[in-house]
């Protein structure tokens, strides 16, 4: 607190500027008091001391040490090349190693296809779909059955199935090769047929039963990768590989058709939608 | 302190260390003397000194090279301080500066110079001068008292 009898040595600490502010508020209130004191604090700052910027030393120079040159290591030009050749040689690795999308094709583990000779003329309409990484999975040419509706309303995946659809549409024949491996790939990972037993049960029942277990695969995978990735790499035989493709291609060029017949060796399935 | 701190410290500091030795011995070439020989040391002592520190030990130098020359010298003339060599803003103002700053005693001439020049707080020029804070603190309040007296003078009002 400011009073009569400290009051100058807090005018002299204002004057150093060691006050708080707080501290300068109090004093400056007690100075407005007492006019009187306003005369000793405008010389007490008056007394004050700023240094005279123009007043410079003008020998620096002379004070000035010599630095020492920064020091430039060089490779020789043999060391470059061959730096440049091993980062591109790991690249190159690494491109094929981690980044090429056939790799993760390879993560099927088995395929096992029943029912062997199968003939499949035309009008086959793919079977509904389901999500499931490792589920029994049957293409089975009938009617329209009731279970099959059921799990068509149940699974989200039948959106799927008219993308799968219109993809087909659209493709052309000479071309079906290549988009029916990657159809066929997505058909069999989402393949479910509800009563297996009862379909093989009736005569012209025609069951290409495969048994997958599949991981998630994406996509997007390119055209070439997934005709050599999944195809070619089943652990069948070329026979099976053909006849699976004549299914394959049955069902895609006929997704459109209202009803399908499968012949097998001497039995015929005739579905009508 | 490698080189180039040294030799921003040059560049940072030198101009500041003039003015101060200048008021301290009152003689531009003896100031010339002091910051030469603040540097000398400088760089003889610039592996023991951390370059944060180089701006107080520069100071601290100053003042004891001030502070000898002084009582070498005796006495101060500010006259002979060569007007030519900075521009006052009011000449008036600062000569009767220059005298009330002349009734002090060396220590209390630098204790006042350190404090309105550079801003160093009590505890960092008793670090400087060998002081106390609290020394510095009465050494300095005792110089302001003559400085106001000085300038509220009925001879000094300007």
């Amino acid at each position: 607190m400011v009073t009569q009898e400290n009051y100058e040595e807090y005018i002299m600490m204002y004057a150093d500027g060691e006050l708080t502010p707080a501290e300068e508020a109090a004093l400056l209130a007690f100075i407005a008091t007492r006019p009187e004191l306003e005369n000793e604090l405008a010389a007490y700052n008056m007394a004050r001391f700023t240094p005279d910027t123009t007043m410079v030393f003008a020998d620096k120079k002379a004070l000035i040490k010599p630095e020492p040159a920064k020091q430039i290591i060089s490779f020789p030009a043999w060391r470059k090349y061959s730096i440049a050749a091993g980062i591109a040689a790991l690249i190159f690795i690494s491109f094929f190693k981690y980044l090429l999308p056939g790799k993760k094709q390879d993560a099927i583990t088995s395929v096992k296809i029943e029912q062997p000779h199968i003939a499949v003329p035309s009008n086959v309409r793919t079977p509904v779909q389901k999500t499931n990484a490792e589920q029994p999975i049957a293409i089975v040419v009938k009617k329209k059955s009731a279970a099959v509706k059921r799990t068509s309303a149940k699974m989200p995946a039948t959106s799927n199935i008219a993308k799968l659809e219109n993809k087909q549409n659209s493709s052309q024949k000479d071309n079906d090769r290549i988009d029916v491996a990657r159809d066929w790939k997505e058909t069999i990972n989402t393949l479910q047929i509800a009563d297996a037993k009862k379909l093989e049960s009736k005569p012209f029942a025609a069951v290409a039963r495969v048994v997958a277990t599949i991981p998630e695969i994406p996509l997007a995978d390119e055209e070439v990768t997934v005709k050599k990735s999944f195809l070619d790499n089943l652990p069948i035989d070329d026979l099976k590989k053909k006849e699976m493709n004549n299914i394959v291609t049955a069902i895609a060029d006929n997704l459109d058709k209202s009803s399908i017949s499968v012949k097998i060796e001497k039995r015929k399935l005739i579905v009508s939608f | 302190m490698e080189v180039n701190e040294y030799n921003a410290c040059v560049q940072e500091w030198a101009d500041a260390l003039f003015r101060f030795a200048c008021k301290c011995t009152g003689q531009a070439s003896d100031a010339h003397d002091v910051v030469q020989n603040c540097f000398e040391v400088l760089w003889q002592k610039r592996k023991e000194v951390p370059g944060v520190k180089a701006k107080a030990f520069l100071f601290q130098v100053a003042y004891n090279k001030s502070i000898d020359n002084y009582r070498r010298k005796e006495k101060v003339s500010y006259s002979e301080i060569p007007e030519q060599i900075y521009t006052p803003i009011n000449p008036d103002l600062k000569k009767i500066l220059d005298r009330a700053l002349a009734q002090l005693d060396e220590q209390a001439r630098a204790l006042v110079l350190l404090k309105d020049y550079e801003g160093y707080s009590y505890e960092e020029i008793g670090q400087i001068t060998g002081l106390s804070a609290a020394q510095v603190k009465v050494y300095l309040h005792r110089a302001r008292k003559i400085l106001k007296e000085y300038l509220v003078s009925v001879e000094n009002i300007i």
